[in-house]
């Protein structure tokens, strides 16, 4: 903390390197310190807490994915760090990384917002918790402020909630930069016929990984059938959903990927 | 045929193998010479402009900064190219394209070379570009050279097209689209340069043809050639497009002018946005046929983009126009290809060279009729494919060799086999079909008449080494000229060696492209061993007072009746230290008639005939391919271990122009790293991929043997294309089918 204040701005922190270091070889960033954060203890373990988890920053997105406690607590968010990129990528790119890099294609994003996490934010002034959804403020934009993003906490999760995560890539590849990513964690009532608890959250869509709530509000107290579905995929690909068009895909067809995602998503937690 | 061979048709490890899996391999940037300056280029940013003056003073006095060259400093020839010599080596007036070369630096360091760039200012007057090529063929479009910006027109002409169209009782006709495709080597340009004491250079090179890095750097240099020696490191793939030596050309410019070695090595954006590309075809198709399936006419436009330059269009084109009736017999056809200038970046030679793009558009009418005709695809296809005695597009009468007919029997095989997986109720939402598409190909050079010479040393320990000037890219083979050679002397393949990367021993052969290396070099290496071989029998028998035919060569002996002379016994007593014989082929052809397309352009042709099992995602576009069967016609298979390779990298090459690679250009390239140029990964091979391939010897190759490398990819677009239509029920015009595009055309139901 006392380093990057003394170097008072020109810094960059460096865990994985996977989206630093190719910025630094196109010359997007120059002549800038490197503070190498992947070593500093308590930022590279991944904790129970309580029915949550707690991640290091610093843990590698493989290393998540492949966790037999992840698997076990939250298989959406392990199913979605297993397509962040390559075997190479997914050993060197860290989780705090993939969120402070804040693309709003960033793979690890979408999840972790359905499951409502938390990143912990650790400053000269202290640390404090926001929420993940606070977090990011725009295209490579986050609300640090000269903090150091330390731990994401993964709050408990009824035990009947079920995620579905949708990477739509222009490849087969992991290490595609996605078109459109949904996730969709649903907490369904005791009848299991009532929409709940839904959250659908939206990746590569919006200046950031947005949470689609439009879309989850037409759901709250429905019936879980295909007409609510229908609805909510719709409003989250009109109401939520503000794509651009770029090399990877067209506002339009971005739009409409959202609306088939989102409807694939809560008709695969529909089926029970 | 291949019973009684004892390496001919064996699966024999590639040579270079163990030194590239054990990192030894030495590739041109492995090279690192005392004294060696870096050169970074100064390339255009505009696409079209003219240059008013160029300020290098501040370059030149940066530190670290040894050299820096504009236009007018080059001392030789200042505009180079592979076939036509139409790119300024650096532009001196104007620049065509963003990614033109301007002007070079040569440092200490790459990073002084790198810095210093930024130095150098450019003043541009700026012009407005041309980028489609059909604008540019309007009337008073901006003039990318003068002369016009139609850069060549290629045709064919057979018969009477009125009267063919007016009996035919169906007429399918649609424009298709082929896109700009990169090559994608692994390895990018790399060119090292020394000056030599005696004031010649010696250029290290990763290229496709070191005989023409010689040709055209002697000619910038303004040297005669025998001063100028190339040797091709091991060269990370080519496809086509390291045949045009840029880098070899600006490293050498600054080891003359510094007289210190210099090294460019391209990275991957400088060789996605400077290097040419695979031209991008807009193709209107007519095809007519009568009730009986039986094709009558032909029509074809094609508009190739051909960039700034020509460089190699023409060559292209004229290969697009002359294969534009695929393997199939049509007696009435006209077309009209054109290479248009623009101010895009040029494109030249990739594999397939113009015969991927017309397959697309003609297999696609082919499915097409299928549909007016109630046709089964491969019953159509039977009843037009040529034979032993039916004529292509430009006459030429194959007179063997031409199995089309057997392979299209096997692929009807396969799609019967594929019927339960067609008719298993696929996931919801999951459309799936098979399609089929076929194509052939002249093997070598069709423009002009090119020879081929070799030069083989036997040994007296019986070991040979055969020089021969085509190059290896890592397609293997200098592996396959071993073979020929240890096959006609025989010895084992290591105790063969093949020279083939160094101009003052390799003769020159033209370019490793267009398949010819095995048909043309494996013929010339395969006489210059039988004569090596049959003037050391002649010289036994004349010992032994036999006749030749009673001996043979094996490891290092000449064998008579259980007895054997040994090689080193007999060239002692004659004189010799190694017998040395050279032999030359040149196959018989004709190049196409400029008016009517009509020749005998070909010494051979290669046959494929592919199918695919695609699952199309109905709600989002995407494309999966289940099962892909890659036919091939090789004649008859030197190594099949490298047939298997090659058929491999080609169907997956066709794949990414299939599915997902397009080189964008609005102004320059726009997708200039693989992060936006995507080419298929190892996720995305099909399912199950097939090869098979059928062997029908070619009387005129060596050991029965012809080119085949870029024929598994020319029909794969046309295939997945074919499969991909029939399960959406809307044709596929324009590659490649990106999941938007599919989706776009789902809407479209």
């Amino acid at each position: 903390m006392s380093l990057m204040e003394k170097l008072d701005g020109g810094v960059s922190l460096l865990a994985g390197g996977t989206d630093l270091l190719v910025a630094m070889k196109d010359g997007r960033l120059r002549h800038r310190t490197l503070v190498d954060i992947k070593h500093i203890s308590n930022l590279g373990a991944i904790r129970p807490e309580d029915a949550g988890l707690c991640l290091g920053a610093a843990v590698n997105t493989r290393t998540i994915a492949r966790s037999p406690l992840v698997k076990e607590r939250f298989p959406l968010l392990s199913q979605a760090l297993a397509v962040l990129g390559s075997m190479q990528i997914g050993n060197r790119a860290t989780i705090g990384g993939n969120l402070a890099n804040a693309s709003p294609a960033a793979d690890s994003a979408p999840a972790l917002l359905a499951l409502e996490a938390s990143v912990k934010l650790v400053g000269p002034q202290g640390e404090r918790l926001v929420p993940l959804e606070n977090f990011f403020s725009g295209p490579g934009k986050t609300v640090l402020e000269r903090e150091l993003l330390t731990e994401i906490h993964v709050p408990s999760a009824p035990d009947q909630g079920r995620g579905v995560f949708y990477k739509l890539g222009p490849r087969g590849a992991p290490e595609d930069i996605c078109i459109v990513s949904v996730a969709v964690f649903a907490v369904p009532d005791a009848s299991k016929r009532i929409w709940t608890d839904v959250r659908i959250a939206l990746g590569a869509v919006a200046p950031t990984p947005i949470r689609a709530r439009n879309a989850e509000k037409a759901l709250l107290g429905q019936l879980i059938e295909g007409r609510t579905v229908e609805d909510a995929a719709r409003l989250a690909a009109e109401k939520d959903a503000r794509p651009i068009s770029d090399i990877r895909g067209s506002a339009s067809y971005r739009r409409a990927m959202v609306k088939i995602l989102v409807a694939r998503a809560l008709e695969q937690l529909s089926e029970r | 045929m291949s019973n009684d061979h004892k390496v001919i048709g064996k699966s024999i490890p590639r040579l270079d193998a163990r030194s590239k899996v054990l990192g030894e391999a030495r590739y041109a940037d492995d090279l690192s010479l005392p004294g060696m300056l870096y050169v970074k280029v100064v390339r255009s940013p505009h696409p079209n402009a003219r240059i008013r003056s160029i300020d290098t003073s501040r370059a030149r006095n940066y530190p670290g900064v040894i050299s820096v060259l504009t236009a007018q400093d080059i001392p030789g020839e200042k505009l180079m190219g592979p076939i036509i010599k139409d790119q300024p080596v650096l532009c001196g007036e104007a620049v065509g394209y963003v990614g033109d070369a301007v002007a070079l630096v040569g440092a200490e360091t790459e990073q002084a070379a790198e810095e210093a760039l930024e130095l150098i200012k450019v003043d541009y007057e700026i012009l407005a570009p041309v980028l489609d090529p059909f604008k540019a063929m309007e009337p008073g479009a901006p003039q990318v050279h003068s002369g016009g910006n139609i850069g060549t027109h290629s045709k064919v002409r057979r018969g009477d097209m009125e009267a063919a169209f007016r009996d035919a009782t169906v007429v399918v006709e649609k424009r298709f689209f082929y896109p700009r495709v990169e090559h994608a080597y692994m390895e990018p340009e790399v060119a090292v340069v020394a000056p030599d004491p005696g004031g010649g250079f010696t250029v290290w090179s990763s290229t496709q043809y070191a005989h023409l890095d010689r040709e055209e750097v002697s000619r910038v240099l303004g040297l005669p050639q025998s001063r100028v020696r190339v040797h091709q490191m091991m060269t990370g793939g080519g496809f086509g497009g390291k045949i045009n030596p840029h880098a070899q050309c600006l490293a050498a410019l600054i080891a003359w002018k510094a007289g210190r070695p210099a090294k460019l090595r391209y990275s991957r954006e400088e060789s996605l946005i400077s290097s040419y590309k695979c031209h991008p075809f807009v193709m209107d198709m007519k095809l007519g046929a009568n009730r009986e399936g039986k094709l009558l006419a032909l029509e074809a436009t094609l508009v190739g983009n051909t960039g700034a330059y020509l460089l190699q269009g023409k060559a292209v084109i004229t290969k697009s126009a002359t294969h534009v009736s695929g393997p199939y017999y049509i007696p009435n056809i006209k077309a009209d290809a054109y290479a248009v200038f623009t101010n895009c970046v040029p494109c030249g030679a990739m594999r397939g060279y113009g015969v991927p793009q017309v397959t697309f558009a003609l297999e696609s009418l082919m499915d097409e009729l299928t549909g007016r005709l109630g046709l089964d695809p491969i019953e159509l296809r039977m009843r037009n494919a040529l034979d032993t005695t039916l004529p292509n597009a430009t006459g030429q009468v194959m007179g063997a060799s031409v199995p089309i007919k057997e392979m299209l029997g096997k692929a009807k095989l396969t799609v019967q086999s594929l019927k339960p997986l067609l008719q298993q109720a696929p996931a919801k939402g999951k459309l799936r079909a098979v399609g089929v598409g076929c194509s052939t190909r002249g093997i070598g050079s069709i423009r002009k008449p090119s020879r081929s010479t070799a030069v083989v040393s036997l040994h007296p320990d019986g070991s040979a080494t055969v020089a021969c000037g085509h190059v290896d890219l890592g397609q293997g083979s200098d592996t396959m000229m071993a073979q020929v050679a240890a096959e006609e002397l025989g010895v084992d393949v290591d105790r063969v060696n093949v020279v083939t990367n160094d101009t003052a021993i390799s003769p020159d052969c033209e370019s490793t492209s267009a398949s010819r290396v095995t048909y043309l070099s494996g013929n010339a290496v395969r006489l210059a061993a039988a004569k090596a071989r049959q003037r050391v029998l002649e010289i036994a028998a004349g010992d032994l007072g036999c006749a030749p035919e009673e001996l043979r060569l094996m490891n290092g002996s000449v064998v008579y009746r259980e007895q054997g002379v040994t090689l080193a016994g007999l060239f002692s007593k004659h004189t010799f230290h190694s017998v040395t014989s050279v032999a030359e082929f040149l196959p018989d052809t004709v190049p196409p008639d400029p008016e009517t397309g009509q020749g005998r352009p070909a010494g051979t042709y290669n046959f494929n005939v592919h199918v695919a099992l695609v699952e199309v995602d109905e709600g989002t576009g995407q494309i999966r391919i289940l099962r892909y069967l890659a036919l091939t016609d090789v004649g008859h298979m030197i190594n099949p271990l490298i047939v298997e390779g090659q058929v491999h990298g080609g169907m997956m090459m066709g794949l990414g122009s299939a599915l997902m690679e397009e080189v964008k250009v609005e102004n320059g390239v726009t997708n200039t790293s693989f992060a936006t140029y995507l080419i298929p990964t190892t996720f995305d091979v099909p399912q199950e991929l097939l090869i098979g391939v059928v062997e029908e010897p070619e009387p005129t190759g060596p050991f029965g043997a012809k080119g085949f490398a870029e024929g598994s990819l020319d029909p794969v677009g046309a295939t997945i294309a074919n499969a991909v239509s029939k399960a959406i029920g809307v044709r596929v015009t324009r590659l490649p089918m990106t999941s938007e595009r599919i989706h776009e055309l789902l809407s479209q139901r």
